[in-house]
């Protein structure tokens, strides 16, 4: 199953390059990133190229990190194609958690990172789903 | 396990009884001091006949101490003092205790007793993670392990790779720790590649004092290092460690009463309180030498626990403290103690163990502000779940202090820590 991490940080200029620093300084590319905040602190979503060495990394350096569950899904790149996606899932009574955005320049892809409470369910519901392939591990690794 | 049975389990008639004629010796001691000579002296008061005679004595305070200073408390000739113990004052004099032979001998006797009440025993190896110096609480317990016939390892704080070292290799089975240090010892063990169980099988006592702490506080140190964690009570003005302490039933500490003699009052008034009541813990000294100490305020708020304890001791209980009326903080008329926060933190999935208490004034208000750090074991991963805790933490707060704190959650071992003392306390309200 797929991982992304996500990471508890106080609302405070820095916060942000302290975390790309520390992988940077150890090798670890990110293929995607997410913030989102509250009034005095926020989470940071991250997909390394290396999950558990991310993991490991930012865990020594004392962060607050955990690791999650996700789905990444390889959709087409032009207009609604997110949201016919979502709608496969909303359809399905599958809550979407958190989503966000990547685009792969050499292709005509993009690629989305989901959080979703029943995983399995929805896998189950974007198999069928028309320009849209979930991606392996591998090719997470890959991207 | 009694280590002076016929004492420790004397009648409260018998118990009584003993504590007027040692209260009587007291005042005929005490009066050798310039101070009491004077203070007594101008009552008219040379000795007590009845428990009920107590009340006509005066109070004694930490002012007291300081404006006596040095040696106006001192009840023998400086030559038959061979120790005194000192208290840092923030201002003015620090508040110097002086001991004779006997006093520290009886001190130690009295450390041997709580240590023997919890199970430790002379095949015991005792770690003594404590200052030791001025402050009373190392020496205090190494003078009592030794008396008690434990091996005892006089390390003092800090240095926690050589803590866990000793521990280790000389199968320590007895520790005195800060609350806050033993928190954490089981996270350093996990940084240096330990583990609990296999590295140190021995471990099986942690006597905790020194920092006020809450119950949950006392159950999260048992769990994170499976011990038995006792809870100590005492200050350096009535000897240090020893005063009172916890039996094996962790339900309330005996205060040795062949050794003090106990009263609570309520501190705005001074008047005695009845049994049970929650009040200041005033005591007397009932054997020191070189300077007893007469209904001394302590600051300490606590009450007398009614009824038996199941071990057998008649020697009365106190709750464990519940805050010092100098610790209290006043927020818009509000008492608050800082031990409810605390009590109120630790009894909250994901939260973790450090915070820090702010006070400031916002537009003439006063408000109470609380950095605390998450556990980063419960993070979950998600902004909801932070929010929801931020939340929950607020309103119990709320709910136990009548007072709305401004809470903010920050990241787990972000707060200053220290080998120390913690300091989790900053009143800013006039600076
Ligand atoms: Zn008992």
């Amino acid at each position: 199953m797929a991982e992304h991490i996500s990471i508890f940080v106080e609302n405070k200029i820095g916060k942000l390059e302290s975390i790309t620093r520390v992988l940077s300084s150890k090798n670890i590319n990110l293929r995607g990133l997410s913030v989102a905040s509250s009034r005095d602190f926020g989470i940071i979503k991250i997909l390394p190229d290396d999950v558990e060495k991310a993991y490991n990394v930012l865990a020594e350096e004392k962060f607050t990190v955990q690791k999650r569950k996700i789905l990444v899904v390889e959709i087409t790149d032009r207009v609604g194609s997110l949201h016919d996606c979502l709608m496969v899932l909303k359809d399905s009574g599958i809550n979407v958690e958190d989503c966000y955005g990547t685009v792969i320049n050499k292709t005509s892809r993009a690629v989305i990172i989901l959080e979703v409470e029943d995983i399995p369910s929805a896998q189950e519901a974007l198999k069928d789903g028309k320009g849209i392939r979930i991606l392996s591990e591998k090719e997470i690794a890959g991207l | 396990m009694f280590w002076v049975r016929d004492i420790e389990t004397l009648l409260p008639e018998k118990l009584k009884e003993l504590q007027v004629s040692l209260l009587d010796k007291t005042v005929k001691q005490a009066i050798k001091s310039p101070f009491y000579h004077k203070k007594l002296g101008e009552q008219g008061l040379t000795g007590i006949s009845s428990l009920e005679d107590v009340n006509s004595l005066p109070f004694t305070e930490k002012e007291d101490l300081r404006s006596a200073f040095p040696y106006g408390f001192l009840c023998t000739e400086l030559k038959e003092a061979v120790r005194l113990h000192s208290s840092s004052g923030t201002t003015g004099n620090p508040t110097v205790i002086f001991h004779t032979r006997k006093d520290i001998d009886e001190w130690a006797n009295l450390i041997a007793r709580c240590m023997y009440m919890t199970g430790a025993t002379e095949s015991d190896v005792f770690q003594n993670m404590m200052g030791y110096g001025l402050f009373t609480g190392g020496l205090g317990f190494h003078y009592g392990a030794e008396k008690l016939g434990m091996l005892t390892i006089p390390i003092g704080p800090g240095n926690s790779k050589r803590q866990i070292w000793f521990m280790k290799e000389f199968n320590v089975s007895v520790v005195h720790i800060l609350p806050s240090y033993a928190l954490r010892l089981q996270s350093l063990l996990r940084e240096m590649g330990l583990d609990r169980k296999r590295d140190l099988p021995h471990l099986r006592i942690a006597y905790v004092g020194a920092e006020p702490h809450s119950e949950a506080m006392r159950k999260k140190i048992e769990k994170s290092l499976d011990v038995k964690a006792y809870n100590s009570y005492g200050l350096s003005e009535m000897c240090g460690p020893g005063v009172a302490f916890e039996c094996e039933e962790q339900n309330g500490l005996h205060l040795w009463e062949d050794s003090f003699y106990m009263e609570i009052i309520d501190p705005e008034t001074g008047k005695v309180l009845p049994e049970g009541e929650e009040g200041e813990l005033v005591l007397t000294t009932l054997n020191r030498e070189a300077m007893p100490l007469i209904r001394y305020r302590t600051r300490d708020l606590t009450r007398i626990m009614p009824g038996a304890c199941p071990c057998g001791r008649t020697h009365r209980r106190i709750e464990r403290i519940k805050g010092r009326s100098d610790d209290m903080l006043i927020i818009n008329g509000v008492n608050v103690f800082p031990i409810q926060v605390e009590r109120v933190l630790m009894g909250i999935p994901g939260i973790g163990t450090n915070y820090v208490i702010e006070v400031k004034k916002d537009k003439f208000m006063d408000k109470l502000y609380l950095k605390v750090e998450v556990d980063n074991k419960a993070f979950k991963g998600t902004l909801r779940d932070m929010e929801i805790l931020e939340e929950r933490v607020t309103e119990e707060l709320k709910a136990e202090l009548s007072v709305t704190p401004k809470v903010k959650l920050v990241e787990s071992a972000s707060l200053p820590v220290t080998e120390g003392k913690a300091v989790r306390v900053y009143d800013l309200r006039n600076t």
